[in-house]
């Protein structure tokens, strides 16, 4: 009966956060209130369990990146990197996209998927605004390279950091094993491009001298600061991609990576921390809850035990069926809660297949499935709500159908590739 | 736009005075009007403008320097890494599109919250709304219906009559 319960909590949580009708961090702290008063869940296992209580690692990494981004941010060095890339193109409209392309998948793998959009969209728009671009359909280019490049690594997407808690995985491990194939997609994605977007990019009337004009290095408000932060930015990567010397977990790289941010610059606390999406984190801490009762009340063993009993514990199997229902149910609601409640299921499924447990194939289909699912709709993922938003605020709204038109064969496509990659590599 | 004038200030009952005392009649553009219309009234010493709809029902209300930021490409708000890489060719140019420009393009979905005060507000409640909301012009409501507006020099000839003395 309890359990039932709680299935009938998560359900109502994700109706709301599918439907909108409150705010998100309204339904998931809803969600977690009612689970503690009813007592499904006690305050040690919402609190101080590692199998069912909130991911506190995942919000101090979280947490620690967003004041990195707040110091750095001011510095102008994201308007500078897009200039400097988008003159390179030389007023031609496929290369000016390929270029912001490029400079949005590779900050996304280092910031998170909203907040590389957010940088690059006055940009973008600017840029289209003086070679006569249509900005929709670049804005929508954007956030299906944001989604794909932020598959890379462990700190790119949200829903990587917390496969990656669960699942014990490290910075290097997702840059050996999502690293190639997300070159392989982007590849794939950036010479699908030229036809996918061919229309918008024949609307260019602009020269090269109307980008040429434009002056990066203007954009640069703080040398001094940008330099330290940079060096800061570095020794941050050190430590993930050197956990195996250091022994230091990510969270704790990137919150000392936030400390020495915070003591390099100027700005009083009123600026960096206006980067911090507390609603972000509250929102996660909630929804860690909701599934950590579903954890406890062993929804997540039963769920499991029928994955197994479908796949018959073959592993191909349940590779391709962890990344193709990740990649579908992904491209309607949001990704995050749906991580949250696959990785004690797939925990768990690892725990009952052991060939499973021989090279974390399934966490690497769950990560691929969830963050490349998300590029088909525009409610996939939070990056693509971001956009939309914008492009609506600045007057060019975009509908459900016309991001569809391009989400949905940039998903398929990506999806596809991973499937041989899967299963030639952990099958 | 109604018009309400407001009597001169009476020194000796300067405490009995309300926003109502100090209303007038405010410069008013609509949403259809040109963001460069906007901006003539600017030029002629008005500190804002009310901007109403099509039925005159009031939208918001605009300081002088939000009239001006009209002018500017939206994608430059909040963005001064951009607005300092923008080429000298380009900068003297900003405001070109301004003719054809709407109020109601301009504004878009970033309509400010109106800047108001109630009729029978006190002078140090309307003086507290214009540094809160950083506004040189108030719309005056009462009813939940805008009468007027107050300028922030009419205010500070009521505080600060002729020889400057104050109150």
């Amino acid at each position: 009966m309890t359990a039932w319960f709680v299935i009938a909590v998560f359900v109502g949580v994700y109706f709301l956060l599918a439907t909108e009708r409150v705010h998100r961090v309204a339904a998931a702290l809803g969600g977690a209130i009612i689970v503690l008063i009813t007592g499904v869940m006690s305050t040690d296992d919402a609190f101080f369990s590692r199998e069912t209580g909130v991911a506190w690692d995942v919000l101090a990494l979280l947490l620690a990146m967003m004041v990195i981004v707040g110091v750095l941010r001011p510095t102008g060095v994201f308007e500078y990197l897009a200039i400097w890339a988008v003159k390179r193109g030389r007023g031609q409209p496929y290369r000016v996209m390929v270029l912001l392309l490029l400079v949005t998948a590779v900050t996304s793998a280092l910031l998170d998927n909203v907040t590389t959009v957010v940088l690059i969209a006055p940009v973008t728009l600017l840029v289209c605004d003086r070679i006569g671009l249509k900005p929709a359909p670049i804005l929508i280019a954007e956030v299906l390279a944001s989604n794909i490049g932020g598959a890379a690594t462990l700190v790119g997407d949200p829903p990587n950091i917390i496969i990656a808690s669960k699942a014990g995985l490290t910075f290097n491990d997702f840059l050996v094993h999502m690293g190639p194939i997300i070159v392989v997609i982007l590849a794939f994605f950036i010479f699908l491009s030229r036809w996918l977007f061919r229309s918008a990019l024949s609307t260019a009337t602009g020269t090269t001298e109307d980008l040429d004009e434009l002056d990066e290095k203007a954009a640069i408000s703080d040398p001094v600061l940008l330099r330290r932060s940079l060096v800061v930015l570095a020794l941050v990567l050190i430590g993930f991609v050197g956990h195996g010397v250091f022994h230091t977990e990510p969270a704790v790289v990137a919150m000392g990576g936030a400390a020495l941010m915070v003591l390099i610059t100027r700005a009083g606390p009123t600026s960096y921390l206006e980067a911090v999406e507390w609603e972000t984190l509250a929102f996660f801490a909630g929804i860690f809850i909701v599934i950590g009762a579903l954890v406890k009340t062993g929804v997540i063993n039963t769920l499991a035990d029928e994955v197994v009993k479908a796949t018959g514990g073959n592993v191909a199997a349940t590779l391709v069926t962890v990344l193709i229902a990740s990649a579908i149910i992904s491209a309607f609601v949001d990704n995050i809660p749906y991580v949250v409640a696959m990785t004690p299921l797939v925990a768990e499924l690892i725990a009952q297949t052991p060939a499973l447990a021989a090279n974390d194939g399934v966490w690497w289909s769950l990560a691929l499935g969830a963050d490349l699912g998300g590029n088909a709709t525009a409610v996939g993922a939070s990056a693509n709500i971001v956009v939309i938003g914008l492009a609506r605020q600045y007057g060019y709204p975009i509908t459900f159908r016309e991001f569809a038109k391009y989400g949905v064969p940039v998903a398929l496509g990506s999806i596809l590739l991973c499937v041989p990659y899967v299963l030639l590599r952990y099958a | 736009m109604l018009l309400r004038v407001g009597a001169r200030p009476d020194l000796d009952n300067l405490d009995a005075m309300r926003a109502r005392d100090l209303v007038e009649t405010a410069p008013t553009v609509t949403l259809d009007d040109s963001v460069a219309d906007a901006l003539q009234l600017m030029k002629g010493g008005a500190p804002g403008v009310v901007v109403v709809d099509a039925e005159g029902a009031a939208v918001t209300v605009l300081a002088a320097t939000q009239v001006l930021g009209l002018a500017l490409p939206g994608y430059l708000h909040g963005q001064p890494g951009l607005v300092r890489a923008w080429d000298e060719a380009h900068a003297d140019r900003f405001a070109a599109t301004t003719q054809t420009l709407t109020v109601g393009q301009a504004l878009g979905e970033r309509r400010p919250p109106m800047s108001v005060v109630n009729d029978d507000d006190t002078l140090i409640e309307v003086a507290f709304a214009m540094c809160e909301q950083h506004a040189p012009l108030l719309a005056v409501v009462k009813g939940g219906v805008v009468v007027g507006a107050i300028r922030l020099r009419v205010l500070l000839e009521t505080l600060l009559p002729g020889d400057g003395q104050t109150a």
